[in-house]
């Protein structure tokens, strides 16, 4: 937008002074003919002085005669602007062209003529500018968006191509999952060895981050907030049954989790909450180190998750809500999480901060 | 009024110099019109400041080559031109009265 701005300033500018030029050119062509015509009567008159005293005057200009110490010795003209200095110059309406007199008749060296100034030419060329200004902001808005259009659409299909892959996927997925969860339940633990028992729980983790892909996958592309349930619930027991939800994986990566939670009640869909803190007890989990530590502390309408992980770079935090954006490349997933609970967020008008610094960890506050 | 008439009197003889005995009798005496000079000399002088410098340059070195007259005025004239003795001061006020007696400026219509 500034470079077209900038373009057809340019080139209004070229014109404009092209057109100013060309008139300069034409009063000029027409005041040298009344310079050569008002020299010779002051000629006459130099020769006639004092018989004759009356200064030469014309229907079709006004004059001025001017010493060369700049003293005015006549005048006839209508502005009141004088500059000597100039060949030709304008005021509001009239131009003024000056002349240097090679022999100083009546001891004049400066030959002043005044003629109107043809307001209706000035008029036109800045009518042409302005059309010209609209024409040609109009058809390169017209080619630039086109063009945009242009480019972006093969982003466009990408993203189509993805959500409609995810769509699909998302559909497969979520048949295995219910079956391979109601089949670990159904196991008769007793009967395992410890070794047995071990690869059980690493199954149990696997399908309950599999469940977990799945349900994200399912908010964004399958669902709408639109139907929303309005449960009174509370969070801390809803943090403590999350975390328990999670307590294998937690396990796994030998985390502490540190809980300072106050009783806080909220009303909201329990489903769309679940989303919210499960996608940011995750996110602190996954980007955790081995022996990490992640604390959760809840107060009145304050809910902070903080962890000892990776961290976020200071130049895309302002990205991390945006939708399939991640943290960094060695870590899977579809960069939907942070996306999710932006939404959640947004729809009940919450506020979310993020205080993160590379290697030491992130910190994400939630306000009511 | 009276008073202020004849104080402009005097203040008047006080600034003009000699221009008449000085200028004007040995001019008018050898049929040298003055007024002809003037305007020969604001053709080519310009302005008052000008004016004046060029012309007491002149009456100090009167040749050929500082006139503004023509060749056949000089031929004629110009022997008969003697220097000038006269005190500058004096020179400059007679050229003072001389400008203000034939000045275009404020004397046209």
């Amino acid at each position: 937008m500034l470079l077209i701005t900038i373009l057809i300033a340019t080139i209004s500018f070229i014109y404009y002074s092209e057109s100013r030029d060309k008139i300069i050119l034409e009063y000029k062509s027409l005041m040298q003919d009344y310079v050569t015509l008002h020299i010779r009567r002051l000629k006459w008159l130099h020769n006639h002085f004092p018989q004759y005293n009356k200064y030469p005057r014309d229907n079709r200009f006004n004059s001025a005669i001017y010493d060369l110490e700049y003293k005015e010795i006549f005048s006839t003209l209508k502005s009141k602007e004088i500059h000597l200095e100039k060949s030709i110059y304008f005021t509001k309406n009239y131009v003024i062209y000056v002349h240097i007199l090679g022999d100083y008749y009546l001891g004049a060296k400066y030959l002043l003529i005044e003629v109107p100034k043809n307001k209706e030419f000035l008029k036109r060329i800045y009518l042409n500018i302005v059309i010209f200004a609209t024409l040609s902001f109009i058809i390169l808005f017209i080619i630039g968006y086109y063009l945009s259009k242009l480019f972006i659409k093969p982003m466009k299909r990408s993203i189509e191509l993805l959500d409609n892959f995810i769509k699909d996927t998302t559909h497969e997925i979520n048949t295995p999952i219910s079956i391979i969860n109601s089949n670990i339940e159904m196991l008769n633990v007793e009967n395992f060895s410890p070794k047995d028992c071990k690869k059980l729980n690493r199954i149990k983790i696997a399908s309950r981050t599999l469940e977990g892909v799945y349900k994200d996958l399912k908010f964004t592309t399958l669902e709408t907030i639109d139907k929303v349930n309005r449960d009174k619930i509370n969070l801390k027991e809803l943090i403590e049954e999350r975390i328990d939800y999670f307590s294998l994986i937690i396990e796994s990566k030998k985390i502490t989790i540190n809980l300072i939670l106050k009783d806080f009640y909220i009303y909201g869909d329990r489903s769309l909450y679940i989303r919210l803190i499960d996608n940011l007890i995750s996110n602190a989990i996954k980007y955790n180190k081995i022996n990490g530590v992640i604390t959760i502390i809840l107060e009145e309408n304050k809910l902070v998750i903080e962890d000892s992980g990776v961290g976020i770079d200071n130049s895309i935090i302002d990205k991390i809500f945006d939708r399939y954006s991640r943290f960094n490349d060695y870590e899977g997933g579809f960069g939907l999480g942070l996306n999710i609970v932006k939404k959640i967020v947004d729809y009940y008008n919450l506020t979310i901060s993020v205080e993160s610094q590379k290697d030491k960890g992130a910190k994400f506050i939630i306000k009511w | 009024m009276v008073k202020k008439i004849l104080l402009i009197v005097l203040f008047s003889f006080f600034l003009n110099g000699n221009f008449k005995k000085s200028c004007l009798d040995c001019h008018t005496k050898i049929g040298v019109n003055l007024r002809k000079t003037f305007m020969n000399a604001l053709l080519v002088y310009g302005g008052e400041k000008n004016f004046k410098v060029a012309l007491f340059f002149y009456c100090k070195n009167p040749t050929k080559m500082t006139s503004v007259m023509s060749d056949d005025f000089l031929k004629n004239y110009l022997p008969l031109k003697k220097f000038i003795k006269i005190d500058d001061n004096e020179l400059k006020k007679s050229l003072n009265e001389y400008w203000n007696s034939y000045k275009v400026i404020g004397n046209l219509k």
